[in-house]
């Protein structure tokens, strides 16, 4: 579940709701309900900017909510490559196609910075 | 019964013979695999994995799930399908029904062929030996089967 997940990291950090609200750009009404569970898929726009405010990549926020499965799927600038892979995909449970997006995600992305740097 | 065409089994009997890999039993395809980046994921059952070819890199997915001698099979079923230059860059395979399709079929028979030994079954098949081989060379018994009928076939024993 994503609200302990944030909380958590919220708290290792020092950060009260408030300034993480702040930082994340989210009202502390809403980042009090997600971590007390009452949100419980986000968008990834909302938790990006968590993610970014956290100081970690959104990538590993969704892991570590157990959440890794919807990443790619939620991820907007993912969705035409999503899109062109859906042929081979649509017929598979929610939970594999996420993860095998998933995957190609990291793949993409990893390609991406290695040839940028 | 699906056969493969002469040219890949020649690909095939060179990437045995140049990896050593029929020296060992059961079979570590480890030298043949150094290229892949190979993960495991939280499949359902439905799902035994999936290859992804990039112009730089190979990446191959299996369910963390399956047993360890079907993790083996899924690992070279899903090579098999880029050492087969199949058209495509995503190779998803479903734990039950690769024999309906022509690529899922070759596959199969390629990581039969990886991972089985010809001179095991010429030696030691017999009809029942199947799940006593199966555990020895780590495969499932339905491997050995394909393995023994894909040799008959093809006229090797």
């Amino acid at each position: 579940m994503i609200g302990p997940v944030v909380k958590n990291l919220r708290l290792e950090r020092g950060l009260s709701q408030e300034a993480l609200a702040n930082l994340a750009h989210v009202s502390s009404g809403y980042l009090s309900k997600l971590e007390r569970g009452l949100y419980k898929e986000p968008s990834y726009e909302v938790l990006s900017r968590i993610a970014n405010a956290l100081e970690i990549p959104t990538a590993k926020l969704y892991k570590a909510a157990n959440m890794e499965h919807l990443l790619a799927e939620a991820d907007p600038n993912f969705e035409p490559v999503a899109h062109d892979f859906a042929p081979k995909l649509n017929d598979l449970p929610k939970r594999d196609r996420g993860l095998i997006l998933t995957e190609i995600r990291r793949i993409m992305l990893e390609e991406s910075e290695g040839g940028a740097s | 019964m699906s056969t493969i065409n002469d040219d890949l089994l020649d690909t095939i009997e060179f990437l045995v013979n140049r990896h050593r890999l029929h020296t060992r039993l059961p079979v570590e395809l480890g030298p043949l695999l150094d290229r892949f980046e190979i993960r495991k994921h939280n499949f359902t059952p439905m799902t035994m994995g999936f290859a992804f070819v990039r112009p730089k890199s190979m990446h191959i997915g299996i369910n963390k799930n399956l047993k360890i001698d079907e993790q083996r099979m899924a690992i070279a079923h899903e090579a098999a399908h880029i050492i087969a230059n199949q058209a495509g860059q995503l190779f998803v395979c479903r734990t039950s029904d690769w024999s309906r399709d022509r690529d899922e079929r070759e596959a199969q028979l390629i990581a039969a062929c990886l991972l089985i030994p010809l001179r095991v079954v010429a030696e030691n098949y017999y009809p029942g030996a199947a799940p006593q081989l199966a555990r020895a060379l780590k495969v499932p018994a339905d491997l050995i089967e394909l393995r023994w009928s894909f040799a008959r076939v093809h006229g090797d024993i």
